[in-house]
């Protein structure tokens, strides 16, 4: 049994002009401990996919299609109140992208911290949960912690609200972290300190990550394992180091030679021409046909199937083409 | 030869705060410029200084050598017309209620001299250069998606013929795969039409892509500032090998405490 296995899985968003399929039979394994980084443009459906592993997704408008979310082979989406208020926050702790609107500007650190422990650990007595608060700023690096109690969000820069959201995520003794661009509001070397932060805790408390971004180089900072979503699709799962190496799939290759590198002088990096399609009306078979330079008529006519018996899959019909 | 846009000994206070301290900058004709640094450094004050929307504390703006500090806004048609910016965000800087056309018909109809039909043709071939065909006329922002938004931002700012563009991030909000299109594209504009730029970006790699030289601002103070070589390849200031050092390339490596430092 897998920690987190998702099968088949298939969420809509139902709208006024139509229906959106934003995640269209997803099948991941997550073991515990692995580190895995979901990687992908907007509108990919990364970020609704973390949102689903909690339930977190509002329903209307989300309406799960079909398929199954497990933790350790506990069925997600069965989940009474009791069992998903264990599972978020418990089981799994969340940092979300913009650590400005996930504190409230009106209670100091210390209000917002205790509530979250007192959600987890009620039992606590008022002095063992200070403690207790003083701990977790401790372990997210931010100095004077117990002075930093007193403060309102406001009086705190980016990368220490960041770090005071993860410490909140850690509150409830998780063994998953689910991160969901956490570096992308911050200066490039604050992002560098919460990346590596996040990756020390995720060594020295053993837990399990999963790292959400639109940007490879955050996620190959951090992550052993890659998944390339595409439209609703997963399409490439691989090694870190062998997505990087040897990518298989025209999509991965192409955000690959899209990224500008400063290492490269006077390489000019190439888009992908065209733009993604709307999932109201999904392209048929393969969603990348139609910006792909190899898609032919069977690209066309059938979904290809995440494929793979070496560690490394790929959902391309042409993956046996060379580039 | 003489900068066709300049600050001098510029410093700018909000209170008791100094958003830029004594900065002097030259833009000459044909320049590509980058400047960079993080969130608070005065990156968007100095751009908002340049356009004379910022009033100066100290120092002075010249625009071809000319000193047009205090300048009345009626005496800044040049400047008006020759200056032009592409924001960070293409979403919220079209109005969601007029069509391409319209929005980038307006500077062109401020300017005047030209009546509905040469303007029609004139912003027809204003989106044929930044990419977009003649079916994209009559549509309004929503229908776009945000690589299109951004080239008729860019439409619009070509439009009153201008000598500079002010580009404040234009690439950010985008996703990576369209991110290289502008830049193409912007590439691909200095050339045809002689044009200078001031390009503001945290992303370094952008940067070299599109610039020749660079100038580095931390906390209101320029500390770096040289040719792209210099600055991004043997940098000499502690700040600007700390950016560097922060830049995560493409590629798997695992990021270690305190690896940053050394």
């Amino acid at each position: 049994m897998s920690m987190i296995e998702i099968e088949n899985f298939r969420l809509a968003f139902d709208g006024f002009e139509g229906r959106a399929h934003v995640l269209d039979g997803i099948d991941i394994r997550i073991e515990a401990g692995e580190s895995v980084g979901i990687v992908g443009e907007s509108g990919c459906g990364k970020s609704v996919l973390a949102r689903s592993l909690l339930r977190l997704n509002p329903s209307p408008p989300a309406r799960v299609v079909s398929g199954a979310i497990r933790f350790e082979g506990q069925d997600v989406l069965a989940m009474d109140r009791a069992a998903l208020r264990r599972l978020r926050g418990g089981t799994i702790g969340m940092v979300f992208q913009d650590p400005v609107t996930y504190l409230n500007p009106v209670f100091t650190i210390g209000r917002q911290m205790e509530e979250v422990l007192r959600a987890h650990e009620p039992q606590l007595s008022r002095a063992a949960r200070r403690d207790r608060c003083v701990e977790l700023l401790e372990a997210v690096r931010l100095p004077q912690a117990g002075a930093l109690l007193g403060r309102y969000p406001h009086e705190l820069s980016g990368g220490m609200r960041q770090r005071v959201l993860i410490a909140e995520a850690l509150a409830g003794k998780p063994r998953v972290l689910i991160a969901d661009e956490p570096t992308t509001a911050l200066d490039v070397t604050i992002q560098r300190q919460v990346l590596e932060l996040i990756a020390d805790l995720v060594e020295r408390l053993g837990l399990t990550l999963v790292l959400i971004s639109h940007d490879l180089g955050v996620i190959g900072a951090v992550c052993r394992r890659i998944l390339v979503m595409y439209a609703g699709h997963v399409v490439e799962d691989a090694p870190a180091e062998e997505l990087f190496r040897a990518p298989r799939h025209p999509y991965t290759r192409g955000l690959l030679a899209a990224m500008p590198d400063l290492r490269r002088p006077g390489h000019m990096p190439s888009g992908i021409p065209g733009s993604i399609p709307d999932l109201r009306t999904p392209p048929t078979g393969c969603r990348f046909h139609p910006r792909c330079m190899m898609a032919e008529a069977v690209c066309r006519a059938t979904k290809p199937v995440l494929l793979g018996g070496d560690g490394h899959a790929v959902a391309c019909h042409m993956a046996h083409v060379p580039a | 030869m003489t900068p066709l846009l300049e600050i001098r000994g510029v410093t700018v206070r909000f209170g008791a705060a100094e958003a830029l301290r004594d900065v002097s900058l030259a833009l000459q004709p044909g320049a590509a410029l980058g400047l960079v640094g993080e969130s608070g450094s005065g990156k968007s004050t100095l751009l908002r200084v340049l356009l004379r929307l910022q009033g100066v504390a100290e120092g002075h703006v010249l625009m071809d050598g000319q000193d047009i500090t205090g300048q009345r806004e009626a005496r800044l048609k040049a400047l008006r017309r020759d200056v032009q910016v592409v924001f960070q965000n293409p979403h919220s800087a079209l109005n969601p209620r007029r069509t391409v056309h319209d929005s980038v018909a307006e500077p062109l109809q401020i300017q005047g001299g030209l009546d509905g039909r040469a303007i029609r043709t004139r912003v027809s071939r204003l989106l044929d250069e930044v990419g977009l065909g003649e079916h994209f006329l009559w549509r309004y922002p929503h229908e776009l998606s945000g690589g299109q938004k951004q080239r008729v931002c860019i439409a619009r700012a070509l439009a009153p013929g201008p000598r500079v563009l002010l580009l404040d991030e234009p690439t950010s909000a985008l996703d990576v795969s369209v991110q290289s299109q502008i830049i193409e594209l912007l590439r691909r504009l200095r050339e045809h039409h002689a044009l200078t730029y001031l390009f503001i970006s945290h992303n370094l790699a952008v940067v070299q892509l599109l610039c020749e030289e660079v100038a580095v601002l931390r906390q209101g103070e320029i500390v770096e500032q040289g040719s792209v070589e210099q600055v991004l390849h043997a940098p000499q200031h502690d700040y600007t090998r700390a950016l560097l050092s922060s830049v995560l390339p493409p590629g798997a490596y695992r990021l270690q405490q305190g690896q940053a430092a050394s």
